[in-house]
């Protein structure tokens, strides 16, 4: 089972001199239980390739197909769809709009005419997936909280419809570095808890480094470097060309390298940076 | 009258003197702002970090008179936000740009934009021309003038806040996250803008971040916490308190904490590093 686009080409404004691919002919397939990160530098096209995973958009050429259903087949049920591909868009905190949290997060489930008792668990399910004590949080008001926690809600409110694929749209833009945490460790522990898949869309190159396993750049609407993150932020130059950016720690790697202390540059985390250069320079002392 | 010149060029060196400052919202019992004590030189650039909350963009509003101290008093060049008559005077001298590039551009076109200050300011339209298109050209938007902002990028969009901001001649310039939604090259073309502006302008800079790597850019760090400051010095002094920072919810920038862990192991490294070069010259001497 899978979310698989086949030569995918979607064109804004056709027909008119403004016309323009925003994703040309694009062939990926991201199989269930992975995590996979899509960079890009804005209007690369992110958004509106994440827009066909639930059929919010329809490709103009090619097709896409969600677990078996294609997006042409005019029998493909879109409801049916954005229940499988959950999407929490950029700033999904400006959505609430209910006054306790119980009542945000069950807005869902309840347009989907469940009875009752099914709704309370599924409300209780998504708030304790993204760290909630349930009890504590259901009765404030949404507005009241944090803003780490009003996000948290929002994608609550969309784990509530028991999706099996997660696309988050830059899920920690705008907050401070503990909210940014509180966020990204709750997607991993979510990803590993609930075996959903999930699609990570982020600018920040140590979010992606941090979390997924397969990563997909898109450059001007086209694929343009896949890959696990070793081989992509290998690419450094590449990457900074096409107006993104490596974790820090590669450039600090790379700088070393250059100056002649022989590291591996294939790595992004603070851990394994700090281990490499210990192996190297004691190893170095030894000799 | 010695002492009362030197008084007046002290006055003159700060370009925002912030007093005893203390702020809240409406009818909530907790201030938002606490006895903030800041004076910001002219020429100055100070990074203010501090978690969602912390106060942070409560002070940058004070500063620019959109909100009014509850106690104490902010003077900018020598006006006090309270007096109304100062307030457009004031918002010119200290002009500010906000994180959402486009909640804040009104133009359909970018030098309609840009003009939009001059324009309600009764500036001559001659002088009006020169003043975008130079305005335009600092922030190296110049060839755009003519386009519609809604086909820029965010990095583009926010560089033509800031000359908007420019346009109006201010001398002090407030960024409220400016980057928090850019990709990382137009967070690069921002940060080249805000520093240039500074270095060869003397614009004096106010920005608040989430992002450490921008905060160490500056002169100054001011870290908030509960409405208060909590931390200010040099980036080096401050991002040298890594379990002080790390406690007020906020992050350290990865060279300097990679080079804290690479200290604990042993390593000689200095105990300051903030910049890549700094480590990499310190390991490969």
């Amino acid at each position: 089972m899978s979310i698989k686009t086949k030569n995918l080409t979607f064109k804004y404004s056709e027909g008119t001199q403004f016309e323009t691919k925003a994703l040309d002919n694009i062939n990926i397939e991201i199989k269930k239980g992975e995590f996979v990160g899509i960079i890009g530098h804005t209007g690369s096209g992110k958004s509106t390739l994440i827009q066909h995973f639930n059929g919010l958009m329809k490709p103009d050429e090619g097709d896409v197909i969600i677990e078996g259903k294609s997006l042409k087949d005019k029998k493909t049920k879109l409801k049916l769809i954005r229940q499988t591909v959950g999407l929490v868009f950029q700033y999904p905190e400006y959505q609430l709009f209910e006054e306790t949290v119980y009542a945000d997060v069950a807005y869902g489930p309840k347009n989907l005419e469940l009875d009752e008792n099914e709704i309370n668990d599924r409300v209780k399910y998504a708030l304790d997936l993204v760290g909630f004590n349930y009890e504590e949080i259901k009765d404030r008001s949404p507005f009241d909280l944090s803003g780490g926690q009003k996000r948290r809600v929002a994608i609550a409110g969309v784990l509530a419809m028991k999706p099996k694929y997660l696309v988050l749209d830059e899920p920690t833009a705008g907050l401070d570095p503990s909210g940014r945490n509180e966020i990204l460790s709750q997607i991993e522990r979510l990803h590993e808890k609930s075996k959903i898949t999930v699609i990570l869309v982020s600018h920040s190159m140590e979010d992606i480094a941090r979390l997924v396993n397969y990563i997909y750049v898109l450059n001007k609407g086209k694929l343009h470097m896949e890959g696990t993150p070793k081989e992509v932020y290998s690419n450094s130059e590449e990457l900074k060309r096409i107006g993104l950016g490596v974790p820090q720690i590669v450039d600090i790697m790379k700088e070393l390298k250059y100056k002649g202390l022989m590291v591996d540059t294939n790595i992004f985390n603070i851990q394994d940076a700090k281990n490499e250069i210990l192996r190297v320079i004691r190893g170095n002392s030894n000799v | 009258m010695v002492i009362m010149e030197n008084i007046s060029n002290i006055k003159q060196k700060n370009i925002i003197e912030i007093k005893n400052v203390s702020f809240k919202y409406g009818e909530e019992e907790n201030l938002a702002v606490k006895n903030v004590n800041l004076n910001i030189k002219k020429g100055e650039f100070i990074s203010i970090l501090g978690h969602n909350g912390s106060g942070k963009s409560t002070l940058a509003k004070l500063i620019n008179s959109i909100l009014l101290p509850f106690e104490g008093e902010v003077i900018v060049k020598g006006m006090n936000t309270k007096d109304k008559e100062n307030l457009w005077k004031i918002r010119s001298t200290a002009g500010m740009v906000f994180q959402n590039p486009d909640n804040q551009l009104v133009g359909t076109v970018v030098e309609e934009d840009v003009a939009f200050g001059p324009e309600n300011q009764g500036v001559e339209p001659n002088l009006i021309r020169k003043i975008v298109d130079e305005s335009l050209k600092k922030v190296g938007m110049f060839e755009f003038r003519k386009r519609p902002p809604h086909l820029l990028s965010g990095g583009q969009k926010q560089r033509i806040s800031i000359a908007g901001v420019l346009a109006l001649n201010s001398e002090c310039i407030i960024l409220d996250e400016p980057t928090a939604m850019l990709d990382p090259e137009g967070r690069k073309e921002v940060m080249d803008t805000i520093k240039m502006l500074n270095k060869k302008q003397d614009k004096t800079i106010v920005l608040i971040t989430h992002f450490m790597d921008e905060a160490v850019e500056g002169d100054r760090v001011v870290i908030m916490d509960e409405g208060q400051v909590k931390l200010e010095g040099s980036p080096r002094e401050v991002f040298s308190k890594v379990d002080k920072i790390k406690k007020y919810g906020l992050d350290i920038p990865q060279v300097t904490e990679l080079s804290e862990e690479l200290r604990k192991e042993g390593i000689n490294l200095s105990d300051n590093i903030i910049h890549i070069e700094e480590l990499v010259n310190q390991l490969c001497p």
